[in-house]
């Protein structure tokens, strides 16, 4: 079907390798990985001075603490930080959109990352959403947050609801988009990064506390996003 | 009697350029003339004759306009062109399946 294989004869096997062929070329030309996860990298590492800056509401689950001595998971959201995230995302995706439109316009194979950027936007919503009734709730019982927090399996239900898995989460509806299967592995070792215990965590009420979970999750989504534009941008030359 | 998948082909789909440009506008929102063009490797004549055929069969609209001062042809795939897309490469497969038995 292409140049190369204009000449070929009608056998069906031949039809449908070249019509894949063709599937391949046209998918490949039209990726651009490394964009959205350099834009969520940097709303993430923006986060850092905004949730440093902010007020911040904290549990009160200080007589647990005293009884069990067990680190604090009583910090609350930082009630920017809840404002923060949804405009953020939400800006993010329109940018991604409208990079997708332009630069696949410009190859003259338009692509609509609607697959995508809708999905991303409801979940970005649904669970900043779920954050803030938290937080609403968390808000008049200080003990019970403070008790929840302070079992660290219980802490999990934060890092679902937190705007990094809703990151994640969009990153499949990415994968799905894009038919990059290689992007679906990576973003289940980023969804394992973010719910793996050891790695998470609000373990202090320091101002600085968010930032190393922010520094991890920025920096993953930045060196993906940069090995991504390098084997695309190889996918292209060699296509 | 069973009918065979050759009978099942859409002639007008079952056409190695037309099933080509068919398959790319499939996986574009909207595909431009000279992409067309030059990833199928034809001539401007072959491809606009090919792209009649599809739009007078209802299988892909195409819309002419500038930008900025170039002009520039869109070429989109229908709902019956993306039916009539699935079909053809069901039955090529079903054909595969059949050469492959024998």
């Amino acid at each position: 079907m292409t140049n190369s294989n204009s000449h070929m004869n009608d056998d069906p096997r031949d039809l449908l390798a070249a019509q894949q062929n063709l599937v391949n070329r046209v998918r490949t030309l039209q990726r651009a990985t490394w964009f959205p996860l350099t834009i969520f990298a940097i709303i993430t590492f923006l986060a850092i001075p905004i949730e440093r800056l902010s007020h911040r509401t904290i549990g009160n689950c200080v007589a647990k603490i005293a009884v069990s001595n067990e680190p604090h998971y009583c910090r609350i959201y930082s009630i920017s930080g809840l404002f923060y995230w949804p405009i953020a995302l939400v800006i993010a995706y329109v940018v991604i959109s409208f990079f997708y439109t332009i630069k696949t316009r410009g190859l003259g194979a338009e692509t609509s990352a609607k697959k995508f950027v809708i999905p991303g936007i409801f979940i970005s919503i649904a669970l900043s959403l779920a954050s803030y009734l938290l937080f609403l709730f968390a808000s008049g019982h200080h003990s019970v947050l403070g008790i929840y927090f302070l079992d660290p399996s219980n802490a999990t239900i934060f890092r679902i609801i937190g705007p990094s898995f809703s990151i994640c989460l969009a990153l499949v509806f990415l994968a799905l988009f894009e038919k990059n299967y290689l992007l679906l592995f990576f973003d289940l070792l980023y969804g394992l990064l973010i719910l793996w215990p050891p790695v998470r965590g609000v373990k202090n009420n320091g101002f600085w506390s968010l930032a190393p979970n922010r520094v991890i999750d920025g920096g993953f989504l930045l060196m993906l996003g940069l090995a991504f534009y390098l084997v695309q941008r190889r996918d292209v030359k060699y296509k | 009697m069973s009918q065979h998948p050759i009978n099942s082909l859409n002639e007008i789909v079952h056409q190695r350029v037309r099933l080509g440009i068919l398959t790319i506008a499939h996986e574009t929102s909207r595909v431009e003339f000279g992409y067309l063009k030059e990833e199928m490797g034809l001539t401007g004549g072959n491809l606009s004759q090919h792209l009649t055929v599809l739009e007078e069969a209802g299988l892909i609209t195409v819309e002419k306009g500038y930008e900025g001062k170039r002009a520039r042809t869109w070429i989109s795939i229908t709902k019956a062109g993306r039916l009539e897309l699935r079909e053809e490469i069901k039955q090529l497969k079903l054909l595969i399946n059949q050469i492959e038995k024998k």
